[in-house]
């Protein structure tokens, strides 16, 4: 009896040392030195898919199923201050029509699949909110400034291995004028 | 010795000539001030002001619930007065010529975790996480600026790791107050809008 207890209390001790680790950060990339990149009006967007459950696991603290994380980095050379929605980000395979990925209620099941034992709760609580702390936001970016983080892509099954394309909206600071950059990985 | 007497002479003519500068007021804000020149309207829905984030399961962890809406709607409105000349408070989406510009805050995201702290011993600690949107768009509806910020709060918890209201609210609040304290930093500093402020005319004091 007193050997289960110990046994579980050190389980349970384990699981909070686990939880309280810090996750290493993501080394900082340009836009031209990602796997992807294209340029509009003065503004380079990059684009480096993390496709390698290792790495995933190393920096964002889970395997992600499911999800396809993309690491984003944006730098605005340009005069002009442009606006970057995250909800105006288009997903897709190459080569059909572009759609908005439901990026938060993906995540959100991913993250529940985390909750198999109490054991692992506050592992899985810590994992969400990396994630979120790691998440790429909406920003005005300002001529000179750079904005990067991640986007948590949906990938269906029927689409593995498929040549994927992510649209990038940016809006002119001030009118409705827009560019579309678009990157396929 | 020398050396200190050095210094207290240095000290003495940085600060005649600290008073001899003439004080900078920046393109498209008011002197005297460093607020933009602008009438601004706050848009705080009742929905943004009721916005509740749950988080957990009813099986494993039970349900935390952040009420982030009514503290963001008591906090945003004190902070952004500090930064525009005129600001007003509204339910709604005001017409064109009441407002140079209208703020639109959008509760993004809020999560908590506990990680600190083995809960026999003691009582952990509540870390949580608030994103918080800030669009401004000009009468047009145009979008002239836009900022996400996250906030953090932490709040010592029962040992099962869950929050008592009042301490959840000190959760919340804390949260809360920090992201709005850099979002209102962040929008006194914008160039946009300050390059806004410059093409539209001061309002008459």
């Amino acid at each position: 009896m007193y050997i289960r207890g110990t046994a579980i209390f050190l389980l349970l001790a384990a699981a909070v040392w686990l939880a309280a680790a810090e996750l290493p950060a993501y080394p900082a990339r340009t836009p031209r030195e990602c796997a992807a990149s294209a340029e509009s009006g003065g503004v380079v967007v990059g684009i480096q898919p993390m496709r390698d459950p290792a790495e995933q696991k190393t920096y964002l603290g889970m395997k992600m199923k499911d999800l396809l994380p993309v690491f984003i980095t944006m730098q605005n050379e340009a005069k002009d201050s442009f606006i970057f929605d995250r909800d105006n980000i288009k997903f897709g395979p190459a080569e059909t029509a572009l759609a908005s990925p439901d990026v938060t209620k993906s995540r959100g099941r991913n993250a529940a699949g985390v909750f198999i034992s109490p054991i692992f709760i506050t592992h899985g609580f810590k994992n969400q909110q990396n994630l979120e702390k790691l998440e790429v936001r909406s920003t005005t970016l300002s001529p000179g400034a750079s904005a990067h983080g991640f986007l948590y892509l949906p990938m269906e099954k029927d689409v593995t291995g498929q040549k994927m394309q992510l649209r990038v909206v940016l809006v002119k600071v001030g009118s409705t004028e827009t560019s579309n950059i678009d990157l396929s990985f | 010795m020398s050396l200190i007497r050095h210094s207290h002479v240095s000290l003495s003519m940085f600060s005649v000539l600290m008073l001899l500068a003439p004080v900078q007021t920046l393109p498209g804000q008011t002197s005297g001030d460093s607020k933009f020149a602008l009438r601004a309207a706050l848009v705080l829905t009742p929905e943004f002001c009721s916005t509740e984030i749950k988080q957990g399961d009813k099986v494993w962890t039970g349900v935390e619930k952040f009420e982030v809406g009514p503290a963001a709607c008591a906090e945003l409105e004190p902070a952004l007065q500090a930064v525009f000349h005129q600001l007003n408070r509204v339910a709604a989406s005001p017409a064109s010529d009441t407002a140079d510009v209208v703020i639109l805050p959008r509760v993004v995201s809020a999560s908590a975790t506990r990680r600190k702290g083995i809960t026999i011993f003691n009582r952990p600690e509540k870390d949580l996480l608030v994103a918080l949107e800030l669009t401004i768009k000009d009468p047009a509806g145009n979008t002239v600026w836009l900022q996400t910020v996250e906030g953090t709060g932490t709040a010592k918890g029962r040992p099962n790791g869950t929050l008592s209201k009042k301490d959840m609210k000190i959760l919340v609040d804390a949260a809360v107050a920090d992201a709005v304290k850099q979002v209102a930093e962040k929008v006194s500093s914008a160039p946009e809008l300050r390059k806004f402020a410059e093409h539209v005319t001061p309002p008459k004091r």
